[in-house]
């Protein structure tokens, strides 16, 4: 175990990262569909989706140092900063890297978000998906655990299910509903 | 009031929910240590410091010890069961 111990912290760390990303994601998505309304109100939703992505940040660094630290997979400086230098699953490890540069640009980002076009951010912003993609692809092809099946199947149903609540979602919000009678905005008015 | 940001107990919790989830998935990767042990080996660029744990997986001679020692009992078998084939042969043939 001992001997081990950063091979653990990488691996989990990175499985924590994973986990955190798609909740932020699917965060956000509840954050920006006004899923629930005005309870909790859009600046605790946007606080919390913040959150999550600062904690995925985290354990993203938390991953890259504990493989860097590990003797058990011998890996430089060069090959968790630079895709495709790894000679462990060269192309594996470069989703994971791109994955990182793509979520440090959407956190960056979203930092300056003030000194930025709200076109600006909105597009790279829709890089989060893109991210989601590529660390999906890395723990699946570089992951030691992606052989178990638990993960496997876990990713599989969390992707099914973050697409298809999404869908669920987007009609919810976009039905049209019945109008309001002291709305204000609603067609209908008593007054 | 509706609240407008997270509290620190919020964040404390999230942050102490997501290091323990990281714990509990380190002590199961430690309790099945032979995935842990085997992905590493199966590259071949493994360093020299995981040898000792890999020689269990990547072994040159205990498979083709096996193998040697599996093999002579089939081959053993056919080849004897060869012989008397040809011996009924010959025994039926003449």
């Amino acid at each position: 175990m001992a001997s081990h111990f950063w091979w653990y912290v990488a691996r989990a760390s990175g499985l924590v990262a994973w986990g955190l990303v798609v909740a932020s994601c699917t965060w956000g998505l509840l954050h920006a569909l006004r899923t629930f309304g005005r309870r909790p109100s859009p600046a605790w939703m946007l606080s919390v989706h913040r959150y999550l992505s600062a904690l995925a940040l985290a354990f993203v660094a938390v991953h890259v140092v504990a493989i860097l630290a590990d003797g058990f997979v011998d890996f430089g400086v060069a090959d968790v900063l630079v895709p495709m230098v790894s000679t462990w699953h060269p192309l594996a490890v470069a989703w994971g890297i791109v994955g990182m540069y793509v979520l440090l640009v959407v956190e960056g980002t979203s930092l300056a978000r003030h000194r930025l076009s709200p076109r600006v951010w909105r597009g790279t912003h829709m890089l989060s998906y893109v991210l989601l993609a590529l660390v999906t692809i890395h723990l699946l092809a570089a992951g030691t655990d992606a052989n178990d099946l638990l993960p496997t199947v876990s990713a599989v149903l969390i992707g099914v299910a973050t697409v298809f609540g999404c869908a669920m979602l987007l009609t919810w919000r976009t039905a049209p509903r019945a109008p309001r009678v002291s709305g204000g905005r609603g067609l209908v008015t008593n007054r | 009031m509706a609240r407008r940001k997270l509290s620190v107990q919020g964040k404390v919790a999230a942050a102490g929910v997501s290091v323990a989830v990281a714990g509990v998935l380190a002590g199961f990767m430690a309790a099945g240590d032979h995935h842990a042990d085997a992905t590493p080996t199966s590259s071949g660029t493994s360093s020299s410091s995981s040898s000792s744990s890999s020689s269990v997986l990547d072994p040159s001679s205990t498979p083709s010890g096996s193998d040697r020692g599996a093999t002579p009992s089939l081959g053993g078998g056919t080849s004897g069961s060869q012989y008397q084939p040809q011996a009924q042969t010959r025994t039926g043939g003449s």
